[in-house]
Parts: structure tokens; C-alpha cells; sequence
């Protein structure tokens, strides 16, 4: 069975998703690529938009969640916390 | 009690060994950033006891390399020193012992804790010999502790989970070298370098963390 993702690890599987997609990702490809449902992927972006990871953007008519330099930043953090927790098995 | 025994390795080495110490204190105080670091950064009580456990190791690191600067420069004029700073290099390591092994099993109730750190402090007042008891307690209390980095690494397979698991399991074989140094002075020096090797490599695997960073 699999461990269930902590808060930290739904906010990092998010931004991931939005890095992979080139920085910027539509609203429908966001909830499948992170597993959510619509209600918690909504206070998820909300929290994020809050925190200034994730902002929305218009691009051709659609909204976009689009990456911020905060974003980019936190993913680097997390990846190196991922190390080290896993090289201390912790 | 009996704390005679401090001084069992060749004169030309004193000094030396102050030296690796100070090392050992410097790749330990940056991983114990690194935890508080990892502790603001997700507020997981994990990391701060991580970061507690590498902190005492360090502060007896500095404990012990003054100790042993105080043999290498030869100073007798202030005896109390050289007693303080190696009851203080014992009680912070023991200290930081017990609290990687809680952290190993993950344990949640403090009691049996405290009480193992009771009973290892009440072995070394009543010891003969404080030195070899108090190495013989740390060899025991490391080898539950490499278990756990060995396990660990067959879990991950990372090139970082090695490199502690091989710096854990070093420790443990410095402590023996330090049971057995009685008999010959060459025991003390490759203590020493188990112990340098082995701070070496958890600074290594920092560094490896920190380049991760840049992916």
C-alpha cells in the first residue's frame, strides 16, 4: 500500500505538474496530474495563489495556474529536503 | 568513578586528534543547520530533534578537541579544564546518542528513553573506568543506530544513503578502536581516522544534498 502524501507532498506533486507543462498549466490538466478532487484542488490553488507559488494568467482565451520565481524556488527546497530525508531515513 | 584514563595515544599524535575534532565540529554544526533548516522550512518535529541530536554530537566534539588540545599543549595548570571539557565531550555525545536512537524507532513515549539514559550515566558514575564504559555504551547505542542507516540504505539505494550508512557504521568501529586502544597506541590513531572518515562522509553526503538543489 502506499503512503498517504502529506500536505507538503500534494503542494509539491502541484507544482511539479506545472513545471513539467513548461511553467503554466490548464485548471483541468492540474487535477488529474495531481489527484484531486475539484473541491480540494480549489483551496489547494487558493493557498498556493496566497503564498504567491502559483499565479493565474490568461493565455489565449483560457486561464492558466502559471509558476512563480517563489514557486520554482520552493520546488529546489523540497527536492533538496527529499534528499536528505531520504539519505538519513528520516 | 574513576576518570583516569585519558590520555592512551602516542605523544607526537596530541594534537593532531585536537585538530580532526574541530573537523568533525564543523561537518556537524553545518548538518545541524541544515536540519534547523528543514525543520523552519516544514515545521516537522523530526528535523528539530534531528537537528538537536547533531547539535549536542557537535558541542561534544568541541568539548573533546579542547580536552585534547589541553594534553597536546600540555597544560597543567588548570586540570578542572581538561575534567570538564571530557565529562562535558561524554555527557553530550551520550546525550546525542540517545536521542538519534528515539529518532531511529521513532518512539513516542519519553520514558523508557530517559530511563536508558539514566541507566547509562549511573554505569559510567559507578564504572572503574568511565573511558572504557563510556565507549563500550556508545558502541552498543551505535550499532542499533547503523542498523537502522543499513536498513535504510537497502531501502533507497542512494548514493547519499550510503555514504551515512558507511559513516554510521565507521563511528560505531572508532568506538571499538577506542575500547581496545589500552593495548596499543596504534588503536587510538585509527580511532581517530574512523572518526575523520566518518564525519567526512556525512559532510560529503551534505554537499551531495546541497547539489541537488541546482537540478
Amino acid at each position: 500500500m502506499t503512503e498517504r502524501r502529506t500536505k507538503m507532498d500534494i503542494v509539491y506533486d502541484m507544482l511539479q505538474a506545472i513545471q513539467d507543462k513548461g511553467g503554466a498549466i490548464l485548471p483541468t490538466h492540474l487535477l488529474y496530474k495531481s489527484n484531486l478532487s475539484h473541491g480540494r484542488l480549489k483551496q489547494y490553488v487558493d493557498e498556493l495563489k496566497i503564498k504567491a507559488l502559483v499565479t493565474e494568467m490568461d493565455k489565449k482565451g483560457k486561464t492558466h495556474f502559471v509558476l512563480t520565481d517563489q514557486g520554482i524556488k520552493f520546488l529546489a527546497n523540497y527536492r533538496q529536503l527529499r534528499e536528505f530525508t531520504d539519505a538519513f531515513g528520516l | 568513578m574513576a576518570l583516569g584514563v585519558v590520555v592512551t595515544g602516542p605523544d607526537w599524535f596530541f594534537g593532531v586528534d585536537s585538530g580532526f575534532e574541530f573537523f568533525a565540529f564543523f561537518a556537524l554544526a553545518l548538518i545541524t543547520l541544515f536540519s534547523w533548516k528543514a525543520f523552519r522550512f516544514t515545521k516537522d518535529k523530526r528535523y528539530r530533534t534531528f537537528a538537536t541530536a547533531f547539535a549536542f554530537m557537535a558541542l561534544g566534539m568541541v568539548c573533546r578537541a579542547v580536552a585534547d588540545l589541553f594534553v597536546a599543549l600540555n597544560i597543567n595548570s588548570r586540570p578542572e579544564v581538561l575534567v570538564v571539557s571530557y565529562v562535558g565531550y561524554i555527557f553530550l555525545t551520550l546525550t546525542s546518542l540517545v536521542v538519534f536512537f528515539a529518532l531511529m524507532l521513532r518512539a513516542t513515549q519519553r520514558a523508557p528513553l530517559v530511563a536508558l539514559f539514566i541507566i547509562s550515566l549511573a554505569s559510567l558514575f559507578l564504572s572503574q573506568s568511565v573511558r572504557l564504559t563510556f565507549h563500550t555504551i556508545s558502541l552498543i547505542l551505535l550499532l542499533f543506530i547503523s542498523y537502522h542507516f543499513i536498513k535504510n540504505y537497502f531501502q533507497k539505494k542512494s548514493f547519499t544513503a550510503l555514504l551515512v550508512c558507511i559513516a554510521f557504521v565507521l563511528l560505531a568501529v572508532a568506538q571499538f578502536q577506542f575500547i581496545v586502544d589500552v593495548l596499543y597506541h596504534k588503536w587510538y590513531i585509527l580511532g581517530h581516522l574512523s572518526h575523520v572518515v566518518a564525519f567526512g562522509l556525512l559532510l560529503v553526503a551534505l554537499i551531495k544534498v546541497q547539489v541537488v538543489k541546482k537540478r
